[in-house]
């Protein structure tokens, strides 16, 4: 599974993209993810199966839909604000099936 | 006892004193009191020679009761204030209770504390005493249900043990704080008391009132179920201003008789007590004032003048805090007790006696005020609570000298004869200058009343020259472009008539120019709200409007659809709180979509509105899109005929909207229809990307239906219809579905930030979360009041970014330029600079600098760039 996290800076992604890494492992789950800000996720985008938006960014989800035509979704806030890694990987699972 | 005649009187009083207009035949009454026809007859036709009921000519007979013959009769509820008022429903239901034919009513009371249970119970037993209904001697037992708690049998053997119940011959039991027997003891009442247990012999002749807070609900509607008769009083706050004043005005005449001491007053004390939040309501009132007049007696004790006066201060600290109401309250206040009397209690009055008035005309107006700062803060006000009655006062005196000074003018031929030419057209250019500038319409009162002012000033007439310098500075900062403009409007007098103003002057232009509407004006006469559809579209209306009728009482609201409704409906309701006076708003709008919303806010506010929506947009549209296909008049004239008749048959929809076809858009609908718990709506699917097209169809739908809301693929921005992705739909748990439809979202106070702040502590290895939890809620308070609201997605987004971005500095890491930094900060100069300011808290806390990279990202998601 290949996931991009796109949000304002790339900070505050990159710390749930940890706690994701850290929950595939432990599950044995597949998982490519990387972290990015909405300035420059274009460059590689092709090379995701989905982009998950940090709620800050939002409203960005019908541009980013156009730019990559791929699946976008944003993390719902509270999952967001306390990592939890499990909704959101149900979150993802539920797009892409 | 009563005799049946009596009874019968009584009867008919009752019948008649909520002004019942239809007469009563024998043959109702001959059923309500069950004794014979020819008894009653008899009894009637007495009743009419002895001129106390009339009877009607013609079959069958009716009987009546005069309004005087009722009102000449007193009983013992007409010394209850408020009888003929707020209670007068309580009142009636109360005698109705004694009065029931056979015997009186059980009766449950309910009330929160210190409405006036005991006292009315106290009044009902004094009416069946001397209505007749009780013998003279029947007592009132009072039986307190708190010495019973958790004790359920105790209560019920307590009652039925009664010596003096038992020995009397009826009698009227009053159970006092009932709501402290637990459901055990209440369903014992219920059964053995209340519905009246043949083998209860002692309680058969006695009437039972239960008196019961309205703090435990279980309880009173336990009894209430039970009880045919409920009575509820009102709170203090509920009831007419007019009628604590009475209240007032007893419990000092009360005081009074009991310190044997006239007990003076000024009309200031008298509105705390009017105006302050009673907790307790009259027993508290009561209390309050027995308090300071005991505090005012301490201080006087060793004076033997038969009159003292009792002081603000003597009164408890929330008993001054009243004086916080007064704005809203001002009108009716002013009414019921002017300013310069003072008022004094005596046994048996309330004696209301000017303050020496020559004393106050020689004194200049503010005079008065100056002195009454220094009483206030002599007495420990707080400097916010001073200047919050000051200017108060400041503003009442200024709208009294403006109407005085405009009272007698009626046009400008007259005022030319009184006032230089030259000020005319002065003051005329100022205020249209002012008016441009400050967007605001004068109306001529205030033209009037400037002029004239200014020529008193020239002519050195008035000396309205000292105005508090508190009230100056207040002014001066309040209101910084009035009072640089009316500057430039004194500089130019000056230099006219070559005089000097004081600054006391340029301070009193500026009030003219920051005139509100005069109270008589303002105050709780209902206001319009004109929101339309379109730029400029209602504002120019109401421009349109004022010009006319020069009222200010018109507004405009514009529809934005590019707008999201929940923004539109925040708009819309704070609109409404702004120009509500307390009457009630009535909104005109072309759009059907604020229906609802309108029904919400009221619901919200608890402001009265009334909805009157226009189809002018409607037909417009419809018009406009006929008139382009054809070239028949009639045809296209037609087509607009049926808008009017199905306008209030608004149904609710749900379109489902697919770019790829209808048949996913039916899919889509068959999903919602199966999971969504909609069946109060429509769904009709639509399949078109053609954006032309769907706004076509999408106001076609508007003309008749309400469209709830879009679900789709994309969201076509359309009307400011709410719109939910079609993988919000889908990716949501079924469960979840409805509540997502109803455009439920989750609110903050459902985040649990402890949660959050334990993930951070665990990712963010470099940051201090004890510092974090003291600066970064703060700052985002202060970006939500100060800059713009943010979506609770923003918010939260934001909360995580910035931790993060303060833990990336601490440990060292690279910061991502923003690479359209300068155009971002160039564009919001003015937030920058604000937030430059709010984030400062967190640079110190953490001994970093938050670059201007970092800025322009926070400025980029707080305004969703």
């Amino acid at each position: 599974m290949k996931i991009m996290l796109i949000c304002a800076g790339g900070a505050s992604t990159s710390i749930l993209m940890k706690k994701m890494r850290k929950y595939a492992d432990e599950k044995g789950i597949n998982l490519d993810i990387i972290a990015r800000s909405i300035g420059n996720y274009d460059e590689c985008s092709s090379e995701y199966d989905i982009m998950l938006l940090g709620p800050q960014v939002a409203y960005q989800k019908e541009r980013i839909e156009t730019a990559t035509q791929k699946p976008v979704t944003v993390i719902a806030p509270y999952d967001y604000a306390i990592g939890n890694v499990e909704n959101i990987f149900h979150q993802v699972n539920e797009m892409l099936l | 006892m009563k005799s049946n005649k009596e009874k019968i009187c009584d009867f008919f009083k009752l019948h008649f004193s909520d002004g019942a207009a239809k007469g009563l035949s024998t043959q109702y009454l001959t059923e309500c009191f069950g004794i014979q026809r020819t008894n009653m007859s008899s009894i009637l036709n007495s009743l009419v020679k002895e001129g106390r009921i009339k009877k009607s000519s013609g079959r069958p007979v009716l009987y009546y009761m005069d309004k005087d013959l009722m009102e000449s009769t007193n009983d013992c509820f007409s010394s209850l204030i408020g009888f003929d008022g707020s209670l007068k429903r309580v009142v009636q239901l109360a005698k109705a209770a004694v009065l029931y034919p056979q015997r009186s009513l059980h009766t449950l009371l309910i009330g929160a504390t210190g409405t006036g249970k005991g006292f009315l119970a106290m009044l009902m037993h004094k009416f069946a005493v001397e209505s007749g209904v009780l013998s003279k001697d029947a007592p009132l037992i009072t039986f307190d249900s708190k010495g019973y708690i958790g004790n359920p049998t105790g209560a019920i053997d307590a009652i039925l043990s009664n010596k003096e119940m038992q020995a009397s011959n009826g009698c009227v039991l009053l159970i006092d704080n009932a709501e402290c027997l637990d459901v055990g003891a209440r369903s014992m009442i219920s059964a053995r008391l209340l519905e009246g247990d043949p083998l209860e012999t002692s309680i058969q002749k006695t009437m039972i009132i239960i008196s019961c807070n309205t703090t435990n609900r279980n309880a009173y509607e336990d009894y209430a179920s039970k009880v045919p008769i409920v009575i509820e009083l009102p709170l203090l706050r509920e009831r007419p201003l007019k009628e604590r004043m009475e209240i007032i005005r007893t419990f000092f005449t009360l005081e009074s008789a009991r310190l044997n001491r006239i007990l003076c007053i000024n009309a200031e004390v008298l509105r705390c007590l009017l105006l302050y939040d009673c907790e307790l309501n009259v027993l508290q009132l009561k209390a309050d004032i027995k308090i300071a007049c005991a505090n005012a007696f301490v201080r006087n004790y060793k004076n033997k003048d038969k009159e003292f006066r009792v002081y603000i201060g003597d009164f408890e600290h929330h008993v001054r805090k009243g004086f916080l109401h007064y704005k809203a309250f001002r009108d009716e206040i002013e009414q019921m007790i002017p300013f310069d009397y003072s008022y004094a209690f005596s046994e048996s009055t309330m004696e209301m006696s000017a303050i020496d008035k020559d004393k106050l005309k020689n004194r200049s107006m503010y005079d008065d005020l100056e002195r009454r700062i220094i009483e206030l803060s002599d007495r420990g006000m707080d400097e916010s609570n001073i200047s919050m009655i000051i200017s108060a006062e400041v503003e009442n005196v200024f709208r009294q000298y403006q109407s005085k000074l405009t009272q007698e003018i009626v046009n400008k031929e007259q005022l030319s004869k009184l006032v230089d030419i030259r000020i005319i057209s002065m003051v005329e250019s100022f205020l249209d200058e002012a008016s441009v500038k400050l967007s605001k319409v004068f109306p001529t009162s205030v033209f009037y009343g400037l002029c004239l002012h200014v020529n008193a000033v020239l002519k050195q007439q008035d000396t309205m020259n000292s105005i508090p310098t508190r009230q100056i500075t207040e002014i001066i900062e309040n209101f910084k472009a009035e009072y640089t403009m009316s500057l430039q409007f004194a500089s130019l007098i000056e230099e006219e008539f070559s005089v000097s103003l004081p600054i006391d002057e340029v301070v009193l232009i500026t009030m003219f120019i920051c005139y509100k509407a005069p109270m008589e004006d303002i105050a709780k006469k209902p206001v319009m709200l004109f929101a339309f559809y379109g730029k400029a579209v209602a504002s120019s209306y109401i421009n349109a409007l004022k010009t006319l009728t020069h009222h200010d009482n018109v507004y405009a609201y514009e529809i934005n659809f590019e707008k999201e409704s929940e923004v539109i409906y925040n708009e819309l309701k704070n609109t409404i709180v702004k120009i509500d006076r307390g009457a009630g708003v009535i909104v005109v709008y072309d759009m059907s979509l604020l229906g609802p919303m309108l029904d919400t806010i009221e619901v919200e506010l608890k402001t009265i509105i009334k909805r009157l929506p226009t189809n002018i947009t409607s037909v417009g549209l419809e018009l406009s899109r006929k008139a382009a296909i054809d070239e028949n008049i009639d045809s296209v004239f037609n087509s607009v005929s049926h808008i009017q008749t199905l306008n209030n048959k608004k149904k609710k929809k749900i379109v489902t909207l697919c770019s790829t076809g209808e048949g996913a858009a039916q899919e889509l609908k068959n999903y919602v229809k199966r999971y969504g718990d909609v069946s109060d709506m429509e769904i009709v699917p639509l399949g078109t990307s053609d954006t032309e097209l769907l706004k076509e169809q999408i106001s076609d739908l508007l003309q008749t239906d309400i469209i709830h809301c879009i679900i789709g693929t994309f969201n076509p921005r359309l009307f400011a219809i709410p719109f939910i992705s079609i993988s919000d739909v889908l990716s949501a748990p079924k469960a979840a579905l409805p509540s997502i439809l109803r455009l439920k979202r989750i609110k903050k106070s459902e985040i649990n930030f402890d949660d959050v702040y334990a993930y951070l502590e665990e990712q963010l290895i470099s940051v201090d979360i004890s510092k974090l939890k003291r600066t970064l809620p703060m700052i985002i308070e202060q970006i939500n009041a100060r800059i713009t609201h943010m979506s609770l997605d923003s918010e939260v987004g934001l909360f995580i970014h910035i931790a993060c971005c303060i833990n990336r500095i601490l440990s060292g890491e690279l910061m991502p330029k923003n690479l359209k930094k300068d155009d971002i900060i160039e564009r919001h100069k003015k937030q920058y600079k604000e937030l430059v300011k709010l984030i400062k808290p967190i640079e110190k806390a953490f001994g970093i600098i938050l670059n201007d990279d970092e800025v322009a990202n926070i400025l980029t998601i707080i305004n969703k760039l």
